[in-house]
């Protein structure tokens, strides 16, 4: 029982932090909110389901949909919301047009596919493996391994290439970052894109987590996320991975041990505690709480 | 002059005038640097020297006037574009990206060059500075002041520049350290030229070739070093009493 809580848990952990994550990188460029992510994810659980469901795509070629779907939603949102309101040095007007935005975004789902949540055909059909303790089934494993996948990925780019070491930089000191030659709009860009990309596949992992792309996930999920990120640290992408994981892990734990209602506020008492206790998140450090 | 001279200048400033709103920050400023030469900037607190160094490198942009770099003109050019050309700034406060290690400091200021010889020349460094190389894995915020600028330089060292901007780089540091700095910016001479920003106007001027003196945003003095030095109204100025012609402290 505490084995297949344990898997449920990983996988809703590893859904709050790859939206989390988007929400931070983006954050961490420009010290601002998106508040169109959340609908990225909606999108992201659709463009599955007429992927594999309309189109009837195999997996992969789905998921290449989704990235190709979030990218171009990363890249629009930069370009709509953030862009034009760069000179402005004001951090209302990007915020509220990235709302005006996810509103867009919200009639466009209830435009095209309705506003009821869409079941998905079965995506993976195989074998559930017994490892004593817990069972876990093929789909499970897909995901598991998608989004942990996903993580490290982000991870090793962040630290490892050198489109992370412009990230960080720009994150930490815009005008340093540009000092050494990091074209600051070209970064700014790759984060929108990034994060457009992650959260279209959070949102496909989590239908395929719960079997429907549901249009009401958004705010849920965005909020959560925001929790996530808020408690991982602002800014800080492994900070908001294993916050992430840790909210997956209390909302779960509080589901099964105690009831719906201790579930949906557990995370957020959790949030409060650590803040009380430890104002800069999890991983935040003191640099950190300096630098923004 | 010094033979140097004779060659075009790596930089040429000509008619700088820059405003913060209002405010003008420098009003009809030139000023050369030619390859090989350490050229002292000096004057009082708001002066305009930082503006100057930030409008070179472009992170402001002046209302009037030009600056041309390795012949090329960069008044309009966005500061990564400036960078790539191969200018370097060690700005005010050092600049140090806190939160990254050491090693990925000094792997940052490489980030403009695509050649081979980055490791060779962070080997090189590592060796010249055991400390940087010792704590290479540690967040640079925990270094100490005087580490950090020598972090600071050297990570500007790793762009291998033409011409490497110093703005202030004594500032804050233990006098022992500053003459650690100082020796750096002499070693440095042999591979770029320096623009060199310093409220230690004598050391300044010992290891400059030529110096400018800002007041209020303009240039109202400028020549050799040694000339600076002895000048009767800027030892009064900014050198202090204490301070005979070519004088020690």
């Amino acid at each position: 029982m505490i084995g297949q809580q344990l898997v449920n848990a990983l996988m809703l952990g590893s859904n709050y932090a790859l939206v989390a994550i988007g929400y931070t990188l983006v954050f961490g460029v420009l010290r601002l909110l998106n508040f169109a992510h959340p609908n990225v994810c909606v999108l992201g659980g659709f463009l599955l389901f007429s992927a594999v469901g309309t189109l009837a795509l195999p997996l992969p070629a789905a998921i290449a949909v989704v990235i190709v779907g979030g990218a171009v939603l990363g890249l629009a949102t930069e370009r709509l919301c953030f862009r034009p309101a760069e000179h402005l040095r004001d951090e209302l007007a990007p915020a509220i047009s990235s709302v005006a935005f996810a509103l867009v975004l919200t009639e466009l789902v209830a435009k095209v596919w309705g506003a009821e949540p869409r079941r998905l055909p079965p995506l993976v059909t195989g074998a559930t493996f017994d490892l004593g303790l817990f069972q876990v089934s093929s789909i499970q494993l897909v995901i598991l391994g998608l989004s942990f996948g996903l993580m490290l990925g982000v991870d090793y780019l962040l630290q490892h290439t050198r489109m992370g070491y412009a990230l960080r930089a720009v994150a930490e000191q815009r005008d340093v970052a540009q000092l050494l030659g990091v074209n600051v709009r070209a970064t700014v860009v790759w984060a929108f894109l990034l994060s457009g990309v992650l959260a279209a596949l959070a949102g496909m992992l989590l239908a395929m987590r719960i079997g429907l792309a549901d249009p009401n996930v958004g705010l849920s999920y965005g909020l959560r996320a925001l929790a996530v990120m808020v408690l991982g640290g602002l800014g800080n992408v492994r900070g908001a991975m294993v916050a992430g994981l840790l909210v997956g892990l209390v909302d779960v734990m509080a589901l099964a041990f105690l009831s719906q209602a201790y579930s949906s506020v557990a995370a957020w008492v959790l949030l409060l505690v650590v803040l009380l206790c430890k104002p800069s998140g999890l991983l935040g450090t003191r640099l950190q709480r300096e630098s923004i | 002059m010094d033979a140097k001279t004779t060659s075009p200048p790596l930089l040429r400033i000509e008619g700088l005038r820059v405003s913060y709103g209002p405010v003008v920050a420098l009003r009809d400023v030139s000023l050369t640097v030619y390859p090989g030469e350490v050229v002292a900037v000096l004057g009082a607190n708001g002066a305009g020297k930082t503006t100057l160094l930030r409008t070179i490198s472009g992170l402001l942009r002046p209302s009037a006037g030009a600056i041309w770099f390795a012949g090329r003109e960069l008044t309009r050019v966005p500061p990564h574009a400036i960078a790539a050309a191969g200018l370097a700034h060690v700005p005010e406060g050092r600049g140090i990206l806190g939160r990254m290690t050491v090693l990925e400091n000094l792997r940052m200021g490489a980030y403009t060059r695509r050649d081979g010889e980055i490791a060779r020349d962070l080997a090189e460094l590592c060796e010249r500075f055991p400390i940087l190389h010792e704590r290479r894995h540690q967040p640079a915020a925990l270094l100490s002041g005087g580490q950090q600028q020598m972090l600071a330089i050297a990570r500007a060292w790793m762009a291998r520049p033409r011409l490497i901007l110093l703005d202030e780089p004594s500032l804050g540091l233990a006098p022992r350290l500053v003459a650690e700095v100082f020796q750096l910016i002499a070693a440095i001479r042999e591979r770029a030229a320096v623009l060199l920003v310093e409220q230690n106007t004598r050391a300044a001027l010992r290891l400059a070739d030529r110096g400018y003196v800002l007041e209020l945003g303009r240039v109202v003095l400028d020549g050799p070093a040694r000339a600076l030095l002895t000048d009767e109204g800027l030892v009064r100025a900014y050198l202090g009493r204490r301070a005979a012609p070519g004088g020690a402290t």
